[in-house]
């Protein structure tokens, strides 16, 4: 016996509803669960398919919503290893160098202290645009949220949030603490294109994995 | 770690649960979660069942690890996703059986000297 369309939205959105709001660990999760009742009808089990799913959720969800953190947990790491590679493409190196390039130049002829409030923002714009770019496209085009793609955000912030560290502890004054922050700012940036550099990789990726989805 | 695999002496399994994993890919093209767990009971008898809370993770350890790579089908009304092996998962299997073979030797001689 299988379980009919209404039945695999019906865990698709116990789950949604249940914080596993990522269509990648989702879809594996409706999967398993699907499979484990279609098992207990097949060996005979009678009753209605919205009393087994219930019993089985009484008995299982802990361990469901478990799998959801490890899952999280691996994407993380993953992505951690490919923006680490991505940072060494030439596009991010570019990046890093170019900038440093400008600040520097900048700093010999612009009032240090525009330059680096300047310097100090152009991380966090950019984070900005990218985090509106990710939020128009999600709600303009109705996409399916994938873990990758949001997780990185989570990555980015982190990186950022060293950057700013650096950037509030560094003197205003001392000249050599405004190349500290040209360096953290030219690393943030080119942090932000490695992640765009995954982030097309991903998209492509969930593509080819999810054609009916996407 | 989850103490999720369901048998007698599950202290003495853990170990070995990416071993076992990658041997069944390794025997089987690619394989879903669902299917894995079933494959174990059956092979061992209903011995050793290995639960959602500790599979899930090992999968996703291993996928991060670049040792599975993922295709996504649609089965009966559902998406499945399922496991292969990399060519590094390949050469991995190889180790990991090597390695608890040597370690099933070992223990061999000294459970049972006669034998090994």
């Amino acid at each position: 016996m299988k379980l009919t369309k209404e039945h695999i939205q019906f865990i698709d959105q116990y789950l949604e509803n249940s914080d596993i709001i990522h269509v990648d660990i989702r879809t594996e999760m409706i999967d398993h669960v699907a499979s484990e009742i279609e098992a207990m009808m097949n060996k005979g089990d009678q009753r209605d398919f919205y009393f087994i799913f219930k019993d089985y959720m009484v008995a299982n969800k802990h361990r469901l919503l478990n799998n959801n953190k490890s899952f999280i947990k691996a994407t993380d790491k993953q992505l951690t290893q490919n923006i680490s590679r991505a940072l060494f493409k030439w596009p991010s190196l570019l990046t890093f160098f170019s900038c440093m390039l400008l600040f520097t130049s900048l700093n010999m002829t612009t009032d240090i202290s525009v330059l680096r409030s300047w310097v100090g923002g152009l991380p966090l714009i950019g984070f900005i645009i990218f985090g509106v770019y990710y939020f128009v496209q999600l709600r303009w085009f109705k996409l399916e949220r994938f873990s990758a793609l949001e997780r990185m955000g989570f990555i980015y912030a982190m990186g950022f949030n060293m950057f700013h560290f650096s950037w509030s502890v560094s003197s205003h004054n001392a000249i050599e603490s405004n190349y500290v922050v040209y360096i953290f700012s030219s690393l943030a940036l080119a942090l932000l294109v490695a992640m765009v550099l995954v982030a097309k990789n991903k998209v492509e990726d969930y593509k080819n994995r999810f054609k009916s989805l996407v | 770690m989850y103490i999720c695999i369901v048998m007698s002496n599950s202290k003495l399994y853990k170990g070995s649960l990416n071993t076992i994993i990658l041997k069944l890919l390794n025997e089987n093209d690619k394989m879903y979660g669902y299917e894995i767990t079933q494959k174990v009971k059956e092979l061992t008898k209903g011995e050793l069942k290995i639960t959602e809370g500790a599979l899930y993770p090992a999968l996703h350890k291993l996928e991060a690890e670049g040792l599975l790579d993922v295709e996504v089908a649609k089965v009966d009304n559902r998406l499945r996703k399922y496991y292969k092996l990399t060519e590094n998962g390949t050469k991995e299997t190889a180790n990991k059986l090597e390695e608890l073979a040597e370690y099933i030797k070992t223990m061999q001689a000294l459970v049972n000297p006669k034998l090994a």
